[in-house]
């Protein structure tokens, strides 16, 4: 399997860098307390430009899924079926991610979530998975 | 403001739906000129009544920038009203409205729209690593700094298929799930396209059990379930009411329509099962003060089963949650109480690029008019139709009605 390396921009190397130290760093707006994801350097809830990167444990719960049985693109060949998901943090933003470790018949919308920080190649590139807590 | 039926869609024109593999490779340019003229020999107008025009913005194979200039260029007019419209699979929907629009400004009396769908022949000096890359992509934007790009693609995030599947399992788990229900949807549409040969499943028969028994893609959405993109396009013509009445056929008037963009991807909705088309479909039939029961038939954008369902729940043909009950009640063929798709949807006709959200439009102008042939409705003055682009992030609804 070999997922695209994500790009970092300016405004979101904080999230992609915070991974690789195995933290999960979301901006908050400082002055409606609203969580922006994915990075901007707006608060999508009140327009302020006051965000700040806040450390969150990455627990989730599952909004939904789907059991791709066809590889949704080239790099996932191989590594079908993909347990494709979109979480919900606790603090209430939602994440298109996939679970490893899930069987596909056992995934549950609702069911409790925990971050794995999955390293995509020797250059320490990490993109955040999730896994049954 | 509202549309007052002072504009009506008087002519249309639409590529039969191939195989990409065996249909003729156009330029974009060239299938624009192909089909407008097609279209004013059905509407009975010249091309120097044409004083409008929309087109697609987005991958327009001759041109990045100034479309319509180049578009109207190579056409021979001059207009007083010039559009591109990139929204998807809405994007039939959008230039009807706003042709109609222009037209009661008093901006132009005659809007050519249109959509192509062939293939242009390939550039020989293109690298075809890189077009097939660009292929699969889709509808996903790959450019550095597309939050799609980022935040998608590295988890294999990309397409419709795993949109479409992950709303209809967060509707299984809200409201519950009928699969049978759910594979009639696509029987019923397979069964109109029996009577229109120019689909691409004409002479092609489904059942339940087949839609069943076909591959699961993505978890609920078998393969039956899910459109078939095939080469194609099609155009239409809308016209003042003036000018309408001395066309061919019986004028179908605009009377009403919405449009609503909500997301990208559904994942950052607030409620992905309550999708665009409601507040699109409620200030369309405010404006034409109308509703939903009085529609002869329902012309419903339909990627996928899940879209239809949503779409009829939402737009107010049935209650939120009650669509599988609706769907088992109703016969939704030509033949039946409640006429959904009667061409075969897209699912059996063909998904033609943007073009396939025209393909509803011009059935429904086919059906007011009468000259629908054997599939031809009894009763048909008014038409509910309506566009889905992107994975249900942007709707648009018309009321349509006969002259």
């Amino acid at each position: 399997m070999n997922a695209l390396i994500p790009r970092p921009t300016d405004i979101t190397r904080p999230f992609w860098e915070g991974l690789r130290e195995r933290r999960i760093m979301i901006p908050r707006c400082q002055a409606c307390g609203g969580w922006v994801f994915y990075p901007r350097r707006h608060c999508t809830h009140c327009a302020a430009q006051d965000l700040a990167w806040t450390e969150v444990s990455g627990r989730a719960t599952l909004c939904t899924f789907t059991i791709a049985r066809v590889p949704t693109l080239p790099g996932f060949a191989g590594a079908e079926p993909q347990n494709l998901a979109v979480v919900t943090f606790n603090e209430g933003f939602n994440m298109n991610t996939a679970l490893t470790g899930v069987a596909p018949d056992a995934m549950r919308i609702g069911m409790s979530l925990r971050p794995v920080f999955d390293v995509l190649d020797a250059a320490g590139h990490t993109r955040l998975l999730f896994t049954a807590d | 403001m509202s549309l007052t039926g002072k504009a009506a869609i008087v002519g249309c024109a639409q590529y039969r739906p191939e195989k990409y593999a065996t249909a003729p490779q156009m330029f974009h340019l060239e299938q624009i000129a192909d089909l407008a003229r097609l279209a004013l020999i059905d509407a009975g107008l010249t091309l120097r009544d044409i004083d409008g025009l929309a087109v697609n913005g987005a991958h327009f194979n001759e041109a990045t920038a100034f479309v319509p200039a180049v578009v109207a260029e190579y056409l021979g007019l001059q207009v007083g009203f010039a559009e591109t419209v990139d929204l998807g699979g809405t994007s039939a929907v959008a230039m009807a409205w706003r042709a109609a629009a222009a037209i009661q400004l008093g901006l132009c009396r005659a809007v050519l729209c249109v959509l192509p769908g062939r293939l242009a022949p390939p550039d020989p000096d293109a690298d075809p690593a890189a077009v097939a890359a660009a292929m699969q992509l889709g509808a996903h934007s790959g450019c550095f700094g597309a939050p799609e790009a980022e935040f998608d693609l590295p988890y294999g995030h990309v397409g419709q298929n795993t949109g479409y599947a992950m709303i209809a399992q967060q509707y299984a788990h809200r409201y519950g799930y009928d699969a049978a229900a759910m594979a009639g949807i696509a029987v019923a549409q397979r069964s109109n396209a029996q009577a229109n040969p120019e689909a691409l499943f004409y002479g092609q028969p489904i059942s339940v059990e087949d839609v069943l028994n076909s591959k699961m893609v993505a978890d609920p959405l078998h393969i039956l379930e899910i459109v078939m993109p095939v080469a194609g396009g099609a155009a239409f013509i809308v016209a003042a009411d003036d000018l309408a009445r001395e066309c061919r056929h019986r004028p179908v008037l605009i009377r009403g329509c919405g449009e609503q963009l909500d997301f990208k991807s559904p994942s950052y909705a607030r409620d992905m099962t309550v999708t665009p088309i409601a507040r699109a479909a409620q200030r369309a039939f405010l404006m034409a003060g109308m509703q939903p029961a009085d529609m002869d038939m329902a012309q419903i954008y339909d990627c996928y089963t899940i879209t239809v369902l949503l779409s009829l729940e939402d737009a107010g043909f049935c209650a939120k949650g009650e669509g599988m009950a609706f769907v088992r009640d109703h016969d939704l063929t030509w033949r039946g109480d409640f006429p959904l798709n009667t061409h075969g949807g897209q699912l059996s006709f063909g998904q033609a690029g943007t073009a396939g959200g025209m393909s509803q439009l011009i059935e429904a102008v086919t059906q007011i008019r009468g000259t629908a042939g054997e599939r031809q409705l009894r009763r048909h003055d008014t038409a509910f139709v309506s566009g889905t682009g992107g994975v249900m992030s942007e709707q648009g609804a018309l009321i349509l009605t006969g002259a």
